[in-house]
C-alpha cells in the first residue's frame, strides 16, 4: 500500500542528444495498478529500472509513502521488478527461485517452505515445485517470476512487459492472475506495456508516454475519450482530426461548424471523434451534419469501416454495425457530445 | 553512494596495476638481461649494456642458429601435416553426429590432456628400433602426437559454426568435389585454418621432453638449448635465447588476437 | 550441427581414419608399450615374461621407495598448492576485470599475454626473479629490507617447491581466469540485478548466483591444471633440488640411467604417474558434462 511519487526525474545517456527520461512528474495511488504505456522508446522500462534502483536518474526524485528513496539500494527499497523475460536463476529449482528473495533476507527454512508452497498454489503450480526453469513454459516461467516477487511482500511491484512473450490465450491467464493477485495483496503495482489493449485491461489508471515525457495519466475511459492532444488520440485509434477556429459554442472547420463542448478551448483547435460515433443518418437536420460519399467499406470483422469523402475531400472514417455501400452518398452526423476538442499543434 | 563507487573503483585499478606488474616481471627480467653486460647485485638496472649476446647468435656457427632452424624444420612439416589429418578429422566431428563420436572425440583430444612422459618414453625406445630416434623425422612424427589434438578441436569448433548449403549449391552448379573443396570450403574456414596452423606451429616449437627423448640428445632444438644454458648459468646467452623462443608465440598471439576464441586462447595455456 | 545431414559410414571413416590412425599407432602404441615395459618386458635384453616386480620395487624397495614416496608427496603438494592458489587468484582477478564495465576489454588482455609463454620461459623467468640475487631480492635491497643475497629466503631450487609453485601460480592463473573471465562475460548481467532487486548483497549475489555459475567451468579447468602440474617435467627439473624430487623429474632421471634395468621402473613410474592423471582427467570430463548441460 504505497503511494509512489516522481518528481522530475530526468535520464540523460552519455553522448546522446534527446534524454531518456525529461522531467517527468506522476503520482502513483496506494494500491492501484497502473499501467505505462508507450511506444519503444518512450523510456518506459527506464523510467520502471530508475524507481526499482537499478538505475540511477540524472535528475529528480523518487518518493515512497512522503520519503524519498533516491539514495537507497535497490536490494533495500522493496520495489521488486518482474522482468520481461523472467531471469529466473537457471541453476535454481522453482522453489528455490521463488523463496531466493527470503533466504536473503534470513527467514527461516520452514517458513520459507511453508510460503514457497501458498505460492505456488496461489499461481496454480503446485506440482511443479522441484523443476528447473529450462524446464517450464514461458507462461509457467512468468508465473514464477511473478510469484518470487510476491513472496517478499514488496512495497512495491513492478512489471516489465509481462504479457508480451506470451500468445493469446495465455495472455489472458495472465492478466487474469495478476488481477486477482493485485486485488487480494492490494499492493502498489507499475506495469510497463507497449499494447494498449493490455493497459485498458489491467489498469486502474494509465500513464501515456512518448519520447520520455508523460503525454497524459487519467484513466483509461479518459485517455480513450478525453485524450490530452492529438498525439495520445491517435495512439488510442483516433483517425478524425479536423482543425477549425472556435466560435462561440461551435467550432468552425473547412466542412462545416459543429456544435460541441468547449472545456476550456479557445481560438485555433482540433475537433476529434471516435470512428464508432459518427453516425449515418437518413437526411440532414442541420447542425453537426456533413454530407459525403463513401468511397470504401471493409469488412473489419465486428464491424465495418467506411472511408466518406465529404467537401474538399476531406476524409472522414465511420465504424458501424451494418455495411453502407460504396459509392452511395449521404449525410453523416457528429453528436456533439462525443466530439471532443484538443489543442492545435500547429 | 557515488562516493563509495569511485573508491572501489579506484582500489580496482590499483590492484590491476599490481597483478600486470607482478606478471609483467618476468619478461622484463628478461630484456633487461639480454642486454645486460655487467650486472651484479644489488644494481636494479644494468650497469653496463652490450649488444654482444646477439651477435654471438646470429653469428654463422652459432648454435642458437642451429638450434633455430631445427626448431623451423621441424615445426614447418608438423604443421602441414596437422592441417592435413587434422582437418577432416575435424570436419567429421563438427559436423556430424554418429554412434561412437563421444568415445572418438575422447580419443583424439586425448594426447592433449595425458602427460607426455609414459606415451614419449614408449616412443623413444620403439623409435630406436625403427631408425627414427635420434634425427628430425623421428621428432617431426613424435610432434603430431600433442599437436593433433589441438588442430582436431580448432577445426572441430569451425565446423560446428559452419553450414554446408555453401557446398551443396556449388556442387548443385556442377562443381566436382575437388573444386568444391578448393573453392567453397578452404576459403570459408581460411581463419580457422590460420589459427589451427598458429597452434600446431607453437605446440611443436615449444616441445621439450618429446623432442629431448626422441631425439637421444642428438636433436638441438631451441628448448632443448635453452635448457642447457640455464642449467648452465650465463644470463645473457640464457636471455637472449628465452626470448628468441619466446617472441615467435607473443607476435603470433598479437597478430591473431581477435581470431581467437577463448577456448583457443585458454588451449594456448598447454604450450 | 545437423544430425540429419546424410554422411555414408565410408565418407566417416575416410575423414576420421588418418587422425584415428596416427593417434592410435603413435599415443595409443607408445603408451601400450610403456606398460609392456613396465610389466618387464624388455626383450633387447631377453626378458620377455610379464610381472609386477617394477610397481613393487617402487613402493616398497629400499632402493626406489624413498624417492617414490618423497616424490609422490612432493607432486601432489605442488600440484595441489598451485591449482588452489591459481584457481583462488583467477576468480578474483576474473570479477575485479568483469567489474572494472569501462577499461574490461583492455584488462581481460592482461589474462592473455603470459598464455603463449612456454613453460620452460616461465620457470627460467622465476630464476632470474626469485633467486637470492635476483631481482626481488635486488629489490628489498634497495628498500633497505635486506642488505646481502644470503639475506634473501631461498624460494627457488629450494626443498619446499615454492618457486615451482610461484612459476606454475604465474602460468596457470590467467589460463583458468580466461576460462572464468569467459563463463562472467557470456552470464546474463541482467540476472545478478535481478538478485540484487530482491534483496541480495554482495556477498549472497557472489556465493548463491555467480559462483555456482561460474562452479563447472572453474573445477574442470583447475583439474586440467592439476594434472598437467603433476605429470609436467621442465619446471620441476628447472626449479627443484635432488631431495625432494617431482616424480616426472626421477622418471626421466631413472631412463637415463645406464643400467637398463632401471628402465623398467621408469617406465612403471610414468605408467603410474599417468594413471594419476587420467582419474583426474575423468573427473573434469564428467564435469564438463554437467556444464554443458547447465549452459
Amino acid at each position: 500500500m504505497t503511494l509512489v511519487e516522481l518528481n522530475q526525474i530526468s535520464k540523460r545517456y552519455h553522448g546522446e542528444q534527446t534524454p531518456a527520461l525529461d522531467q517527468l512528474s506522476l503520482t502513483i495511488p496506494s494500491g492501484t495498478i497502473v499501467a505505462i504505456l508507450g511506444m519503444s522508446g518512450s523510456g518506459k522500462t527506464t523510467l520502471l529500472k530508475i524507481i526499482a534502483g537499478l538505475i540511477e536518474p540524472s535528475a529528480g526524485d523518487v518518493c515512497f509513502d512522503g520519503i524519498s528513496v533516491k539514495h537507497l539500494p535497490t536490494e533495500q527499497r522493496g520495489a521488486i521488478m518482474v522482468f520481461q523475460n523472467h531471469l529466473l536463476f537457471p541453476h535454481m529449482t522453482v522453489e528455490q527461485n521463488i523463496g531466493f528473495g527470503l533466504k536473503m533476507r534470513g527467514v527461516s527454512r520452514s517458513i520459507i517452505e511453508e510460503r514457497v508452497a501458498t505460492m505456488l498454489a496461489l499461481i496454480q503450480l503446485p506440482a511443479l515445485g522441484k523443476r528447473k526453469p529450462a524446464q517450464l513454459s514461458g507462461g509457467q516461467q512468468q508465473r514464477v517470476a511473478l510469484a518470487r516477487a510476491l513472496i517478499v511482500e514488496p512495497r512495491l511491484l513492478l512489471l516489465d512487459e509481462p504479457l508480451s512473450n506470451l500468445d493469446a490465450n495465455l495472455r489472458d491467464e495472465m492478466r487474469e492472475l495478476i488481477l486477482r493477485v493485485q486485488r487480494h495483496f492490494g499492493i502498489t503495482t507499475l506495469v510497463v506495456t507497449h499494447d494498449q489493449q493490455d493497459a485498458v485491461l489491467l489498469a486502474d489508471h494509465i500513464a501515456l508516454m512518448s519520447s520520455g515525457r508523460l503525454q497524459q495519466f487519467g484513466t483509461p475511459d479518459a485517455l480513450f475519450y478525453r485524450p490530452a492532444d492529438e498525439q495520445v488520440a491517435r495512439f488510442f485509434g483516433g483517425v478524425n482530426f479536423l482543425s477549425g477556429e472556435i466560435d462561440q459554442q461551435s467550432i468552425r472547420t473547412s466542412i462545416g461548424t459543429f456544435c460541441a463542448p468547449m472545456n476550456g478551448a479557445s481560438g485555433r483547435a482540433v475537433l476529434t471523434i471516435r470512428p464508432e460515433q459518427i453516425q449515418f443518418c437518413e437526411q440532414s437536420n442541420g447542425t453537426n451534419t456533413v454530407t459525403g460519399i463513401v468511397e470504401h467499406c471493409q469488412f473489419m470483422g465486428i464491424y465495418y469501416r467506411h472511408t466518406v469523402r465529404t467537401t474538399n475531400d476531406t476524409r472522414l472514417i465511420v465504424h458501424s454495425n451494418t455495411p453502407v455501400v460504396a459509392g452511395t452518398t449521404g449525410d453523416i452526423y457528429l453528436p456533439p457530445e462525443h466530439i471532443w476538442l484538443v489543442r492545435s499543434e500547429a | 553512494m557515488a562516493a563509495r563507487h569511485r573508491s572501489t573503483a579506484w582500489l580496482r585499478t590499483l590492484t590491476l596495476v599490481f597483478i600486470s606488474m607482478v606478471l609483467v616481471a618476468p619478461l622484463i627480467a628478461f630484456l633487461l638481461n639480454a642486454f645486460a653486460r655487467s650486472w651484479f647485485y644489488p644494481h636494479l638496472i644494468p650497469q653496463q649494456w652490450t649488444l654482444e649476446a646477439w651477435a654471438r647468435i646470429l653469428s654463422p656457427q652459432s648454435d642458437v642458429l642451429q638450434a633455430m632452424g631445427n626448431s623451423l624444420l621441424i615445426a614447418g612439416v608438423v604443421t602441414p601435416t596437422a592441417l592435413l589429418v587434422g582437418l577432416p578429422a575435424g570436419r567429421a566431428l563438427g559436423l556430424y553426429t554418429f554412434r561412437g563420436k563421444r568415445l572418438v572425440e575422447f580419443l583424439l583430444l586425448l594426447p592433449a590432456i595425458v602427460p607426455p612422459l609414459a606415451v614419449s618414453m614408449g616412443l623413444a625406445v620403439n623409435f630406436l628400433r625403427w631408425g627414427l630416434a635420434g634425427n628430425w623425422v623421428g621428432v617431426s612424427i613424435a610432434h603430431l602426437v600433442p599437436v593433433l589434438p589441438y588442430t582436431i578441436l580448432i577445426f572441430s569448433g569451425i565446423f560446428n559454426q559452419y553450414s554446408l548449403e555453401h557446398e551443396q549449391q556449388a556442387r548443385a552448379l556442377g562443381a566436382k568435389s575437388w573444386a568444391v573443396i578448393w573453392y567453397v570450403t578452404l576459403p570459408l574456414i581460411k581463419p580457422g585454418i590460420v589459427v589451427a596452423g598458429l597452434f600446431a606451429f607453437l605446440i611443436s616449437w615449444s616441445q621439450y621432453l618429446l623432442t629431448l627423448l626422441i631425439g637421444s640428445g642428438r636433436v638441438i632444438t631451441l628448448p632443448i638449448l635453452l635448457f642447457s644454458s640455464a642449467a648452465g648459468g650465463n644470463n645473457l646467452t640464457i636471455a637472449a635465447q628465452a626470448i628468441l623462443f619466446t617472441a615467435p608465440a607473443l607476435l603470433l598471439l598479437l597478430v591473431t588476437n581477435r581470431l581467437l576464441s577463448t577456448d583457443a586462447v585458454s588451449g594456448l595455456g598447454r604450450l | 550441427m545437423s544430425s540429419a545431414d546424410r554422411v555414408s559410414s565410408r565418407q566417416l571413416v575416410l575423414l576420421l581414419a588418418p587422425a584415428l590412425v596416427l593417434v592410435l599407432l603413435l599415443f595409443g602404441g607408445g603408451f601400450a608399450y610403456s606398460v609392456l615395459q613396465s610389466l618387464g618386458w624388455q626383450p633387447l635384453i631377453g626378458r620377455t615374461t610379464l610381472s609386477l616386480d617394477a610397481y613393487h620395487n617402487l613402493l616398497f624397495a629400499p632402493a626406489y621407495q624413498e624417492v617414490f614416496w618423497s616424490g609422490l608427496i612432493f607432486s601432489l603438494w605442488v600440484s595441489t598448492a598451485s591449482t588452489l592458489l591459481s584457481a583462488v587468484l583467477a576468480v578474483l582477478i576474473a570479477l575485479l576485470i568483469h567489474q572494472a564495465v569501462q577499461r574490461s576489454q583492455l584488462w581481460s588482455f592482461l589474462f592473455q599475454f603470459n598464455l603463449p609463454v612456454p613453460h620452460l620461459v616461465a620457470a627460467i623467468g622465476m630464476l632470474f626473479l626469485l633467486s637470492q640475487s635476483g631481482l626481488v631480492s635486488r629489490g628489498t635491497a634497495a628498500l633497505g629490507l635486506t642488505t646481502t643475497p644470503a639475506d634473501f629466503p631461498v624460494l627457488v631450487r629450494d626443498t619446499s617447491g615454492i618457486g615451482i609453485i610461484i612459476a606454475y601460480v604465474w602460468k596457470e592463473m590467467p589460463f583458468i581466469g580466461v576460462i572464468v573471465f569467459g563463463v562472467l562475460k557470456s552470464l546474463n548481467a541482467s540476472v545478478v540485478q535481478a538478485a540484487r532487486n530482491l534483496g541480495a548483497n554482495g556477498w549472497q549475489r557472489f556465493r548463491y548466483i555467480i559462483l555456482p555459475l561460474i562452479a563447472p567451468s572453474l573445477l574442470s579447468s583447475s583439474l586440467i591444471v592439476f594434472a598437467f602440474t603433476f605429470g609436467a617435467y621442465e619446471i620441476p627439473a628447472l626449479l627443484g633440488v635432488r631431495y625432494p624430487r617431482a616424480l616426472p623429474v626421477t622418471a626421466l632421471f631413472l631412463f637415463n640411467d645406464a643400467d637398463l634395468n632401471s628402465r623398467t621402473e621408469a617406465m612403471a613410474l610414468s605408467v603410474l604417474i599417468t594413471l594419476v592423471t587420467s582419474m583426474v582427467i575423468g573427473g573434469y570430463l564428467w564435469l564438463r558434462g554437467i556444464a554443458q548441460r547447465l549452459g
